[in-house]
């Protein structure tokens, strides 16, 4: 388990946590959507941003829990009442 | 040489877990589901104030568990080699009892306990089947 500092956002109706630390920046695309711009220069589409959580308590994902998950993730956590799906500190493979 | 097993019930399946393993019996747990999650991962609830994986007892067994309400009893339970070992939740639909099964009365992974074939689970081994 780590407490960690993530930028929640909303994907398809999924909760994703990616670490604070590597977000430049957030910014609308005009309507409802917005783009996280990471400090590595890559960029993701987003249906809004929840939240930036602080101190997250973040379990992480082991090779037998991986292998019933469609989607590849670092980790879970759990943000009022639903579930977040950790991404992988490296943007490039959180994308 | 015997050993404390907790009983539970998956559809028409006895299993017995270790009792070892075995760290809490939950009911009714808010389980919360998660995008993604495939056979046998119902989701993420919340123990002791840290997130929870839940997993179904049946399906990582492969028991046929008839149609009806979903699992509403949580193990908490510890799985999983002993260098890999995680907490999980394993969904049940009962918890019976917990109960010493003689290690002479065991054959082919399952035991009789009072008459009724009863399948042994390896806690180490759960779940870790290659896809």
């Amino acid at each position: 388990m780590s407490a960690e500092r993530l930028l929640v956002v909303r994907r398809s109706g999924a909760l994703w946590g990616y670490p604070a630390a590597l977000v430049e920046g957030v910014e609308s695309t005009g309507g409802a959507a917005v783009r996280v711009r990471f400090a590595d220069g890559g960029e993701l589409g987003a249906d809004s941003v929840v939240a930036i959580a602080e101190r997250l308590t973040v379990r992480g994902a082991s090779a037998r829990i991986l292998r019933r998950m469609a989607v590849p993730v670092r980790g879970f956590a759990l943000w009022n009442d639903e579930a977040v799906l950790v991404a992988d500190p490296d943007p490039r493979g959180a994308r | 040489m015997s050993s404390q097993h907790l009983l539970v019930r998956l559809g028409e399946t006895v299993a017995a877990l270790p009792a070892r393993g075995v760290r809490r019996v939950l009911r009714a747990i808010k389980v919360y589901p998660m995008s993604g999650a495939g056979e046998g991962l119902l989701g993420l609830s919340e123990f002791a104030g840290e997130p929870l994986v839940v997993l179904d007892l049946a399906r990582l067994l492969g028991v046929e568990a008839p149609a009806g309400p979903p699992p509403t009893v949580t193990v908490v339970a510890w799985i999983g080699p002993e260098a890999e070992r995680e907490i999980v939740g394993l969904a049940v639909d009962e918890a019976l009892e917990v109960t010493s099964i003689d290690g002479a009365s065991i054959a082919g992974g399952e035991a009789l306990v009072a008459g009724v074939p009863v399948r042994l689970i390896d806690l180490e081994r759960l779940g870790g089947e290659a896809a």
